[in-house]
């Protein structure tokens, strides 16, 4: 599924100064690839990366999700946009963002929650089949303030390919994670990169995780200031 | 994997809503125990109306039906647009008759003349005499089982014969109207007259006794008031037994008529009768006795005249249903010239008053409910404040607004049922214990009711509707403040 950004220009209100957080911003990604989007704090990639999410309509400019033919994302409707949400896209955050009061496998099997019609036994089992993806299935039953970071980390991708997205986009998602754990949870992406064929779209400021993307975008200050294709570093050089 | 909002989901939903109740437990809690409250309260004081209204105004007052009487017993003329007739007649029963509000009438006539009733030795261990006081209903008003075998018949009504038809027994055909048959006192006359008849001693000719019925307050009247106050004086009041029905049908009397301690009739002789009484009926005179209404008026006429046999004093009208009760009561006051009889607009303005006055006491438990609702909006615009990064996380995730919102009111009904559950069940102990301390602690009164309250089915559906309108009014607000949650904003704020 291809993506498609165009002149993406997001503007907030601080006070009484307008604050541009992208300007005019155009980019495509072709389905299947491995993007970085990296930048300083403050540059705008979080903001592009919640654009492209569908999670902020609130720009000019456009963002569209499949063939030349497919609506802007913010031209749908509210429930429309959250129907694409859950098929096409899945969401890694740097703070994990799982809930409490859940167990690993309910963490991973809440978009089960707000549609899909899987029964909760099926849901369950889906469930228990992606952690054991990410090596996590005998922990299905603990609750999150029993998970190690990369486990928060490794449920939190297993609910994000829950509904078998597209695309999966990582905002930061080694940040609050040491080196070493930082790099299998990177290992993972690649994987389903590699053998799933899922876009990854990540969002990082560390140069060691944007190394293992095969493309490169650099935002500073809003602008696109860069965009390359990269040979992706193996862990041993990263 | 397709987004439909299947019932699967549904269920799943509900799922999640229990899981959110069980987390915030002690927060939901608080928020219903003000619904409970205002339930409970709403509860209790709507069956004490309830209880209360039917008391007073089924049992100490008849309702269900309209009396009416003629102004003019009062005053000179009938009045309204009924010209010239000149009282309550057959032909204005005929024409209460017609108007399409009414199902029935029943005209009611009292006896017009002194008449007393002596007996009771039987029950008492002395005879007593006292005013006897009647009116006469038609038989087919008397709902209640007439279980003696006399029924509440008039016996001696006068019926035509013929040598193809001839007397029941008892009465023999004289020229083409059954009398009563010749009979010798003091014989045995169940096999000429009939097992329910006797040989009158003066007239020598079989003879019935006269059915009576009372009303069942009577009884409640001497045993909690007149058995009360004179229990332990002198003489037979000190050793008055307690009466009930099954006592007192069968009991027979002798009633004198033309004459009584007030007053004696000039206009016939007086004459002994014997009388029965048949039965209990909420039908018959509160403070009086009651006889089929033919005796009442061959009685009338042979004492009073032929124009108060053909007069009634009351005529009870039903109507078709009760939203005919408001304007059959225009029509027959306003277009007829009839009024209703005290005791109605007595009853009326009791009814209004025991409205008003659980109307005051629901407003009260609505005003609780109001306020519970307000504290079901602070708690729950708290939770969704706490649950920010959550909802956005579930709007990331594919939740659309529409889900956060039945997520919110789903919590806010289930905190609905619980409290409505919890309301009914302080109301109704609340209403237990007040029931045991009223019959502990308060004597025996005339007309005391087993319960003060009135439980009625749609009581608990009001209670539920009640705690689920105030629960979701509550919730509206912090639902649509959750729907409105960027995800954006809730997932990107650190």
């Amino acid at each position: 599924m291809n993506l498609v950004v165009h002149n993406l220009t997001r503007q907030f209100h601080a006070g009484e100064r307008e604050v541009t957080a992208l300007d005019a911003i155009t980019l495509t990604i072709e389905g299947g690839e491995f993007v970085a989007i990296v930048g300083r704090s403050g540059s705008g990639k979080t903001t592009l990366l919640n654009a492209i999410g569908g999670l902020d309509t609130d720009y000019q400019g456009s963002v569209t999700l499949g063939g030349p033919d497919a609506p802007a994302l913010h031209t749908l409707s509210e429930r429309e946009l959250a129907a694409t949400r859950q098929r096409h896209l899945g969401y890694v955050f740097q703070q994990f963002n799982l809930l409490n009061h859940l167990s690993a496998a309910e963490n991973v099997a809440l978009p089960s929650f707000f549609g899909g019609g899987l029964s909760a036994a099926n849901a369950h089992q889906r469930a228990l089949n992606l952690l054991d993806s990410v090596g996590l299935k005998h922990l299905a039953d603990a609750r999150p303030p029993q998970l190690s970071g990369g486990q928060k980390q490794r449920v939190a991708i297993a609910r994000a390919l829950f509904a078998e997205p597209d695309i999966l986009l990582c905002d930061e998602p080694t940040g609050s994670l040491d080196r070493d754990t930082g790099l299998q949870i990177l290992e993972i992406f690649e994987r389903l990169n590699r053998e799933q064929g899922i876009t990854v779209i990540l969002v990082t400021h560390e140069q060691h995780v944007a190394a293992r993307a095969r493309r490169r975008v650099v935002l500073d200050q809003g602008k696109l200031v860069e965009d390359v294709a990269q040979t992706p570093l193996t862990p041993e050089v990263a | 994997m397709s987004s439909s909002t299947s019932s699967s989901s549904r269920s799943r939903l509900g799922a999640l809503v229990t899981q959110s109740l069980r987390r915030n437990r002690a927060h939901f809690a608080l928020s219903g125990l003000g619904v409970a409250v205002g339930i409970a309260t709403l509860f209790f004081f709507t069956a004490l109306g309830e209880g209360v209204r039917t008391q007073i105004l089924e049992r100490v007052f008849v309702i269900g039906q309209l009396e009416v009487v003629d102004p003019a017993a009062e005053g000179p003329s009938l009045g309204g647009l009924f010209g010239s007739v000149g009282g309550l007649d057959d032909r204005l029963v005929q024409r209460v008759a017609e108007l399409e509000e009414v199902e029935a009438v029943f005209p009611k006539q009292k006896l017009t003349f002194p008449a007393s009733a002596r007996g009771g030795g039987s029950l008492l261990g002395r005879d007593l005499t006292i005013e006897f006081i009647a009116d006469g209903i038609p038989q087919d008003l008397v709902d209640e089982p007439i279980t003696d075998p006399l029924g509440f018949v008039d016996h001696a009504n006068p019926a035509s014969c013929s040598a193809s038809s001839p007397c029941p027994a008892g009465f023999q055909c004289a020229g083409e109207v059954c009398e009563p048959a010749a009979c010798t006192p003091g014989e045995d006359v169940s096999a000429s007259c009939g097992a329910q008849a006797y040989c009158h001693a003066q007239r020598r000719t079989c003879a019935w006794p006269i059915p009576v019925i009372a009303h069942p307050n009577l009884i409640e009247l001497f045993n909690g008031s007149l058995r009360t106050a004179l229990k332990g004086s002198q003489g037979i009041g000190g050793q008055l037994p307690r009466l009930s029905e099954t006592m007192l049908v069968g009991l027979e009397f002798d009633l004198v008529l033309g004459q009584s301690f007030l007053g004696r009739n000039e206009r016939a002789a007086r004459q002994t009768e014997r009388a029965r009484l048949v039965g209990f009926s909420e039908r018959a005179m509160p403070m009086g006795a009651t006889l089929p209404l033919s005796v009442v008026q061959r009685l009338n006429r042979r004492y009073s005249g032929d124009e108060s046999a053909d007069t009634y004093h009351s005529l009870l009208v039903e109507a078709r249903s009760n939203d005919q009760v408001a304007p059959l009561t225009r029509r027959l006051t306003e277009e007829l010239g009839l009024q209703l009889s005290a005791r109605h607009q007595q009853a009326e303005r009791i009814g209004l008053l025991i409205s008003l006055i659980t109307l005051l006491f629901n407003l009260i438990a609505l005003i609780i409910l109001g306020i519970s609702a307000l504290n079901i909006t602070h708690t729950f615009s708290m939770m969704v404040l706490e649950r920010r990064a959550e909802i956005g996380l579930m709007r990331a995730l594919g939740a659309p607004r529409r889900t956060i919102h039945l997520l919110v009111l789903g919590e806010a009904t289930v905190v609905a049922l619980l409290s409505a559950a919890t309301g009914l069940m302080l109301g109704w102990l609340a209403a237990y214990g007040l029931d045991l301390a009223f019959n502990s602690l308060v004597g025996d009164f005339p007309f005391k009711p087993d319960s003060l309250f009135g439980w009625q089915p749609w009581m608990a559906a009001l209670g539920l509707a009640t705690a689920l309108l105030f629960c979701w009014l509550g919730a509206l607000l912090p639902a649509r403040r959750a729907g409105a949650i960027s995800p954006a904003a809730a997932l990107t704020a650190r």
